[in-house]
């Protein structure tokens, strides 16, 4: 009975997580509809993010930290842009994963050299300020602690996803880079700059991954090696989804989220941590030819 | 440039045995280097260097295996650090700290289940939902084989019963699933009498230890590989990958057996290699290095050793049939199946072996001499980068590359341990962890300048300089 009452907490930690690895599985889905590159570096984009909001909003306000996290994230992914872009033409696959995974560990370790190894504390973005500290404001929904910043992952996280439609729909690069998705050649056919697109794929991603990164901060601390695990557990969401399919990307994320945080939660706490691969394992197990459906039929 | 090539066709053919001949002796002048090598460093080498030179074969043994993986077949492992904690636990464990009495009965059905399913899976080449349900099946009956008397014959027969109608359900043969069943039943009562004994005598040998962690590993690298290697690419990196980091945690928190993150496994005994060999073979050795071998002097030659091994094999792999496979593979796997290679198998088979050669080299690392101390952040993910980083410099689909790629790695990681002692300050930051960027840029910069690698790139600056050399020597 002690358990089932944990459950709705667990709920509401799980769609915090989840809305993450939603916003990291959409970074994965642009850029490989653009590419065909799945970027290993996608975790790291949300930790610049984490990583420079922490350290901003400790000494300044959100007005200042926002842009400027979002700002380093769209620099790293513009510089990861262009280092796959040197050899793309005459590049295997396996050529691309290693230079992005080299991307990766390189930014990791460059966060460990500016920031150190420990982990950050960032005060949420509406608070109390309370004897020298800002302390979150709590609300009460069936049974569970809700915290405002948790609201705010939410929130920004639908804005996000909002966003990120109307804007494939409606505006011209938007609609340059679905172009570029559905077929390359014909894409340059009709003028489109292929590079371009894919260098602003890479800088939306990133700087997508970074406003992540700012609004759960605060939630979970920022640390230099959580780049990993949210890069993969993004792209398990992104797998379940379907690559490339931004709407299945979203709702595999939040329920990915909900599903680790109840399986750690109540059944295995000391391996809470590798459920998420554990599901994208299984997954990868059982279906890998629906999981290539589509690429084969094109 | 074709003329001149057909006129030394036409002048080699009387000779050609003897060319040939030549050609046979030429090819194994680099073994023949490398063992000489091998038998006087110790004669010259003090004990820390003798240190780094153990540290660099582990590291050579782990690189030739991945390279066959990666250069050769073309199938990226981004997870090789878990086999080689499975061999350096395996054999701690079994050596040092035996399993405690009460997970006995659930690790060997674990392994039994796996044994069972690899059958099944060896048969039937089962694919998702039908191995699920076999798999779910197994464990059932595991926890039934429990209850049941202690006679193996029982369990095994119930097994084979309920497997054998599994496969009539399954539509999988009744044979093959029976088959399966008994494996596990089998296996299970086996490794229970083996972990039951090695609990009683408080530990075994350190050679046991490391031929169990190469069957173990090699038995998890075949249930992952056959399973992952269908996936290609982008998929087979994420999955590897995933795999890694799941051992690595099972590493962290199992701590009934592994002893977790904090402590890690200590005391872990040396392997005493003269002991183990014939009197004349340590005469020998004894006489390469001029008189007596110390501790690390006999550790070094046993890792070498094995690394020698390795390296033939490897490379008499590359130049046979399977061999040509595996590049068929790599260049194409439609092509390569249209023409009747069994691209499956293939790539499975090199996984395994690449997975036992990395658990070797992981239970060399536990009992490396006068250390003898493992703990989980040794097989971490960064690991694996690591050994990437170490085929990719060394150059993709070349042995001897893999070997210069895992030296210069391991003195770069030595220079890398001064730096961080030295704690040079610039721009106001401390330079400590560095490893992570230089691995990174490491990466980064040989893909794109130099993507064939560093062995290649030596040889190709050789044999241009000599071309350059013979035509002004001609010409002059």
């Amino acid at each position: 009975m002690e358990l089932l009452a944990q459950v709705p907490q667990l709920v509401v930690s799980g769609v915090t997580k989840g809305c993450i690895y939603a916003i990291v599985a959409i970074g994965f889905s642009i850029i490989y509809s653009s590419t065909q590159v799945i970027n290993f570096a996608q975790g790291e984009f949300v930790m610049v993010g984490a990583m420079v909001a922490a350290v901003l909003l400790a000494k300044t306000n959100l007005l200042v930290a926002l842009p400027t996290a979002v700002a380093a994230g769209c620099l790293v992914g513009g510089f990861v842009a262009l280092l796959v872009l040197i050899p793309i033409r005459r590049a295997s696959v396996i050529t691309l994963i290693i230079i992005t995974i080299g991307a990766s560990i390189m930014f990791r370790g460059l966060a460990q050299l500016f920031w150190g190894e420990s982990a950050i504390p960032a005060p949420p973005f509406t608070g109390v300020e309370a004897g020298g500290y800002v302390e979150d404001r709590e609300f009460h929904l069936f049974g569970a602690v809700v915290r405002s910043q948790e609201l705010w992952v939410v929130g920004v996280t639908g804005l996000l996803v909002l966003g990120m439609h109307l804007f494939f729909k409606y505006s011209l690069i938007g609609q340059a880079m679905r172009a570029c998705a559905m077929n390359q050649t014909g894409a340059k056919i009709v003028g489109i700059s292929v590079r371009r697109v894919i260098v602003a794929s890479f800088v939306m991603a990133a700087g997508l991954g970074a406003v992540a990164g700012v609004v759960v901060s605060p939630v979970f601390y920022a640390k230099c090696n959580m780049g990993t695990a949210l890069g993969l557990s993004g792209f398990c969401a992104a797998v379940l989804g379907g690559l490339g399919n931004f709407g299945g990307g979203v709702v595999a994320g939040i329920i990915l989220g909900i599903v680790e945080s109840l399986t750690g939660g109540l059944l295995w706490s000391d391996y809470k941590d590798a459920i998420a691969f554990v599901i994208l394992l299984a997954i990868l197990f059982v279906r890998p030819e629906g999981l290539l459906r589509r690429r084969a039929e094109a | 440039m074709e003329a001149s090539a057909e006129i030394s066709i036409e002048r080699a053919k009387p000779g050609l045995s003897a060319r040939k001949s030549l050609a046979g002796l030429w090819s194994t002048l680099p073994f023949v280097i490398f063992l000489v090598v091998y038998l006087i460093v110790p004669r010259y080498a003090g004990e820390s260097q003798l240190t780094t030179f153990i540290y660099i074969g582990i590291c050579a043994l782990l690189a030739v295996g991945l390279n066959l993986l990666m250069g050769y077949a073309g199938q990226i492992s981004l997870g090789h650090a878990a086999f080689f904690g499975l061999g350096a636990y395996a054999s701690a464990i079994l050596v040092v700290k035996p399993v405690p009495g009460e997970v006995i009965p659930g690790m060997s059905v674990g392994v039994g289940v796996m044994a069972g399913t690899a059958v099944l899976i060896s048969l039937t080449r089962a694919a998702g939902w039908r191995l699920a349900a076999a798999l779910g099946l197994l464990l059932l009956l595991s926890g039934l084989s429990r209850v049941l008397p202690a006679s193996p014959i029982v369990p095994a027969a119930v097994f084979g019963a309920v497997m054998a109608a599994y496969g009539r359900a399954g539509r999988i043969g009744w044979w093959k699933a029976g088959l399966a069943g008994v494996t596990a039943a089998g296996v299970t009562s086996l490794s229970q009498w083996f972990l039951d004994g090695t609990l009683a005598r408080g530990g075994t040998s350190p050679w046991t230890g490391m031929i169990v962690g190469v069957f173990v590993t090699s038995l998890v690298a075949y249930l992952i590989g056959s399973q992952v290697l269908r996936l290609k690419g982008h998929y087979l990196a994420m999955a590897t990958l995933a795999f890694g980091i799941v051992v690595e945690i099972v590493f962290r928190q199992w701590t009934a057996v592994t002893g977790g993150s904090s402590d890690g496994i200590f005391n872990i005994p040396t392997i005493q290699f003269f002991d183990s060999i014939p009197g004349l073979a340590r005469r020998a050795y004894q006489a390469a290095a001029g008189g007596q071998v110390t501790m690390r002097g006999q550790y070094y030659y046993l890792v070498w050793g094995f690394v020698f091994l390795a390296v033939v094999l490897a490379v008499n792999i590359v130049r046979s049939r399977v061999g040509r496979a595996f590049r068929a593979v790599h260049g194409s796997e439609t092509a390569a199946a249209s023409l009747g290679v069994d691209t499956e198998r293939y790539k499975v088979q090199v996984f395994v072996l690449s997975a036992a050669l990395a658990s070797i080299a992981g239970s060399l690392h536990a009992h490396n001499a006068g250390i003898g101390y493992i703990n989980p952040n040794e097989f971490n993910f960064m690991v694996s980068v690591q050994l990437l980083v170490m085929v990719v410099l060394g150059g993709m689909a070349s042995v001897w590359g893999s070997m210069l790629g895992a030296a210069a790695i391991q003195i770069l990681k030595n220079w890398m341990l001064e730096l961080d002692k030295a704690h040079h300050q610039f721009l106001g930051l401390t330079l400590t962890g560095l490893d992570p960027i230089v691995f990174g840029a490491v990466l980064i910069l040989v893909m794109i300048v130099l993507p064939q690698g560093l062995a290649r790139a030596i040889g190709d600056t050789c044999s241009y300089g000599w071309r350059v050399m013979t035509r002004s020597r001609r010409e002059g």
